[in-house]
């Protein structure tokens, strides 16, 4: 009998202690998620809630209503036109068309649908509808209005600005869009779709940002390297060539970056090897399902499918199965900005209850240390001369001398179409300026060269954000 | 000590400290079902005849079954708890009355069935030859399945005319007493042959189904009675490393077999349910969601809208408890679990013979590998496996069985408790001897 009772005892605390961690990852499962999972679209008690509840305002960083409800189940817009359709991704709907937007992600929040259950009884007893939470946006609606003029015409794309020391995106737009006030309209194919968070382009040539942290942190004095560009690189059966046939000759390790030689980078990466570079690049947040409390942002992947020499290569020049969304990458360059140290992006930057009392502040939290100190600082010094005497002269901001203007300018095939123009991509940031940590990424679908059809826009861009004062 | 006669034992057990407990369950019982009685609407007349008849029926069923054994009455009021926590839920949960009304009923039957199984659990072994006959019967209840088969995609159901049962749970509490005779028997794999082949062919139907939550519990059980009847750790170790290779073989080649297609989209929907891209993850996704929506006060009693989940009466009993009560509660609801664990196996300690430990301790381990199996499905730990929360889901052979083994548990029970009798009956007529 004794064997028996310590084979039971043995089993039974077993049995005991799975329980006891099936209880604890139970809390720990609720209140990673809690927030997440409520505020699915296919929530449906958020539809319910609309029904009684007086949804609370949306407002941008200075205090203009974007979004506003008087009785439950009705909801007011921003009249100016431009404004509403600029923001309406931001905004989001009522139909849950978009659903990464305010008015569908935040739902919860502007229904104030919190723990305590006083907005349930008090509608039991007196017969008032409850009033949700206001949230103050970090964007600021003027700069993504601006943004909306000066993007070209009939072009499909995405840009967003984020304040890289706080994480707060300052503006992001995303085009096509279409009118949250009227859902009725004809829209195009892909307007509900939040370009910024959602789509994942190929990054081209901005890559070579990593591509380069990469080589610096493994390759040893490879900055004090001689390069030699003939314009084109034949691998085993296929063939690398220099962006609208160039030859760059002779070159240090920062020219071919100014210069975005593909030849160079190609064989850094094969140098690297794929393992190498795919652990750099998961520094950087790549192949990670990102879980923001504020925004939701589709994963960035990279060499995913395949790891030999040829997927490396590709991979370094940002091309192949390589994919980043828009978002991501302005955090990627804020984070070179910020001596390494990835902010989490911030959408939200208070919210007030109905009688005006603050609920929540905003709080800036690290996502990531991509890199050190030192190798970021080299690699601001690299993207500030490929602004200053790169391919991404027109990204060059006149009259500014607060801080330095860097980037990297990208043109990333997307189609084996030849006929069809590359996606044009710019990212960048101020650097050394206090008063304005702006980081950019800005995509021009079918752009042309990130050179001339991205950089310039940035550099409007972050005028205005400059004349606007943003932080 | 002449004055203890089992009268007095009776009494003096029965004026233990269960009885404040009795009290807090059917004050819960009132208090819950009043509550769903008057919410909006008019009044539920179910509603309001169960907060009478659910407290009532519980303290009936306690002294019924202390005039029929010395059984542990902890365990049947924690029991008698999670089984009124089900009727509750199902009526605040879902619009119609039918699966509260047929829910109660099971129980009551399932208490006939605990008698039932008291009765069994407090006898002796049974005969072998007897349990040898039986076997082939009860492969081939098990086989039923296959011949009437029902719409669900797994054909763990067996319907004749109106009445739908599930042979595999009903096998449970029978597995259990089989291999407590089988594996209480020290004498060798002569003796534990037979039962060994048993279980695997039965393990073979389930997967066969396919019933993948059944099939892991029979297969704990099996395992778990083999190394606390036999002690055989070696041979324990093997067969669950084996299994755990199994898995991972079975695993890596689901995707190629066509026949495993229903498993692999199981498993690709638990690897995933947030793409969309299956139409059967909406299920754990609203469960989640649910689960989510409690928080720590819950959404309130009738208040919450678990009923979105699809099968919540059954699978998801328990993203209903979460949304109606909130998080701290369904937690104290795994401790009523871990509570009837912890006096089972006391029960199964204090047992004078082998094959009634193993008989107790096999029922709380089958019941508790169980509720873990469906808790974790339910969290999204582990692949969700239609197996029930033992005395909430709703189903009747699920009552019905879990009644039965925690019948066999009070039936072990109440042996001790005589058992204890004689030695105080041997003490104080000085005829006590070490053993």
């Amino acid at each position: 009998m004794r064997d028996m009772r310590s084979a039971i005892r043995l089993v039974s605390m077993i049995l005991v202690f799975a329980i006891l961690a099936v209880s604890v990852s139970y809390v720990i499962i609720i209140n990673t998620n809690r927030a997440k999972w409520i505020n699915l679209a296919n929530n449906t008690r958020v539809a319910d809630a609309k029904k009684i509840t007086v949804q609370g305002k949306v407002l941008d960083t200075k205090g203009v209503v974007l979004s506003e409800s008087s009785a439950p189940g009705e909801r007011h817009y921003i009249a100016d036109d431009n404004l509403r359709r600029a923001l309406s991704h931001t905004i989001g709907d009522q139909k849950n068309m978009s659903f990464t937007g305010v008015e569908n992600l935040h739902a919860t929040k502007l229904l104030d649908m919190s723990e305590t259950k006083t907005g349930y009884m008090l509608q039991k007893l007196t017969g008032q509808s409850p009033v949700g939470n206001d949230l103050y946006l970090t964007v600021s609606a003027e700069l993504t209005e601006y943004i909306s003029e000066i993007f070209p015409a009939w072009k499909s794309g995405a840009v967003c600005v984020i304040n890289y020391e706080t994480g707060a995106i300052l503006a992001m737009l995303s085009l096509p869009n279409y009118d949250p006030a009227d859902m009725t309209l004809q829209v195009q194919d892909t307007a509900y779709y939040n370009r910024v968070l959602q789509k994942r382009y190929a990054p081209g040539s901005t890559f070579k940002i990593i591509t380069l942290v990469s080589a610096l942190e493994n390759l040893g004095d490879v900055y004090e390297e001689e390069f030699r560009c003939s314009g084109i690189w034949n691998y085993s059966d296929f063939s690398l060539r220099c962006a609208s046939g160039a030859v760059h000759g002779d070159m240090s390790l920062i020219q071919a970056f100014a210069d975005s030689c593909n030849v160079t980078f190609g064989s850094l990466a094969h140098r690297l090897g794929s393992t190498r570079l795919k652990t750099t690049a998961e520094n950087f947040g790549f192949n990670f399902e990102f879980n923001f409390e504020d925004i939701r942002m589709n994963a960035s992947h990279i060499l995913n499918s395949g790891m030999n020499a040829e997927d490396a290569i590709q991979a370094g020049i940002g091309q192949g199965t390589t994919e980043v969304t828009p978002l991501h990458m302005a955090m990627i360059s804020g984070a070179i900005a910020n001596e390494g140290v990835m902010m989490e992006p911030k959408l939200i930057r208070e919210m007030k209850n109905a009688s005006g009392m603050t609920v929540s502040t905003m709080t800036s939290e690290p996502f990531k240390v991509v890199t050190t100190p030192e190798i970021a600082r080299e690699v601001a010094r690299y993207m500030y001369e490929t602004v200053r005497g790169g391919t991404g002269r027109s990204a060059a901001i006149s009259g500014y001398t607060d801080g330095y203007v860097c980037g990297k300018t990208g043109s990333a095939e997307w189609t084996n179409d030849k006929t069809k123009d590359t996606n044009a991509w710019y990212t960048g940031f101020l650097y050394g300026d206090q008063a304005h940590p702006y980081a950019i990424a800005v995509v021009v679908e079918e752009g042309g060269y990130g050179g001339s059809a991205a950089a310039p826009l940035a550099s409007k861009i972050l005028k205005k954000a400059i004349q606007l004062g943003l932080y | 000590m002449a004055g203890i006669t089992p009268e007095v034992y009776r009494k003096k057990m029965s004026r233990a400290y269960e009885l404040p407990l009795v009290y807090m369950v059917m004050l819960f019982q009132f208090v819950c079902m009043l509550l769903l009685a008057f919410r909006d609407g008019p009044v539920e007349t179910f509603s309001l005849t169960m907060s009478v008849c659910l407290p009532i029926g519980t303290y009936l069923g306690l002294k019924i079954l202390s005039r029929l054994f010395y059984a542990d009455r902890c365990i049947y009021i924690l029991v008698a708890f999670l089984c009124s926590l089900g009727i509750i839920l199902l009526r605040a949960v879902l619009k119609k009355e039918t699966d509260a009304s047929e829910q109660s009923f099971f129980v009551g039957i399932g208490f006939v069935f605990m008698l039932i199984g008291a009765f069994v659990g407090s006898r002796s072994a049974m005969n072998e030859k007897f349990l040898h006959t039986v076997m082939p019967v009860c492969l081939g209840v098990m086989c039923l399945p296959f011949i009437f088969k029902t719409s669900s995609a797994a054909n763990n159901w067996v319907r004749i005319g109106s009445i739908q049962f599930q042979p595999s749970e009903i096998m449970k509490p029978v597995l259990i007493v089989m291999l407590a005779k089988g594996f209480s028997d020290k004498s060798g794999w002569r003796k534990w042959a037979a039962y060994v082949v048993f279980s695997v062919l039965a393990c073979g139907i389930l997967f066969m189904q396919p019933d993948l939550g059944s099939l892991f519990i029979f297969f704990f059980i099996t395992v778990g009675m083999f190394y606390i009847g036999t002690g055989n750790w070696k041979t324990t170790l093997f067969v669950l490393l084996l299994a755990a290779g199994g898995v991972g073989v079975f695993l890596s080649i689901l995707d190629k077999v066509p026949a495993f297609e229903y498993l692999a989209s199981r498993i690709a929907i638990w690897k995933n349910p947030w793409s969309g891209e299956y139409e059967n993850s909406r299920q754990i996704v609203q469960g989640l969601i649910s689960i989510a929506s409690g928080g720590y006060f819950g959404a309130g009693l009738g208040l919450g809208s678990a009923d979105r989940v699809a099968v919540v009466s059954s699978d998801y009993i328990f993203a209903a408890l979460a949304e109606e009560f909130g998080t701290p509660f369904s937690i104290l609801v795994l401790g009523v679990y871990l509570l009837i664990l912890i006096r089972g196996t006391m029960i199964a300690m204090n047992a004078r013979s082998r094959y009634h430990a193993l008989l107790a301790f096999g029922c709380v381990f089958a019941l508790t590998i169980q509720m873990l199996l469906i808790v974790c499905g339910n969290l999204h730990i582990l692949p969700l496996t239609g197996v029930t929360l033992p005395f909430v889901s709703a189903g009747g052979s699920s009552i019905l069985a879990s009644m039965t083994m925690i019948g066999l548990v009070l039936g072990v029970s109440g042996v001790n408790a005589e058992d204890e009798y004689d030695d105080l009956m041997r003490i104080s007529n000085g005829e006590w001897r070490d053993e």
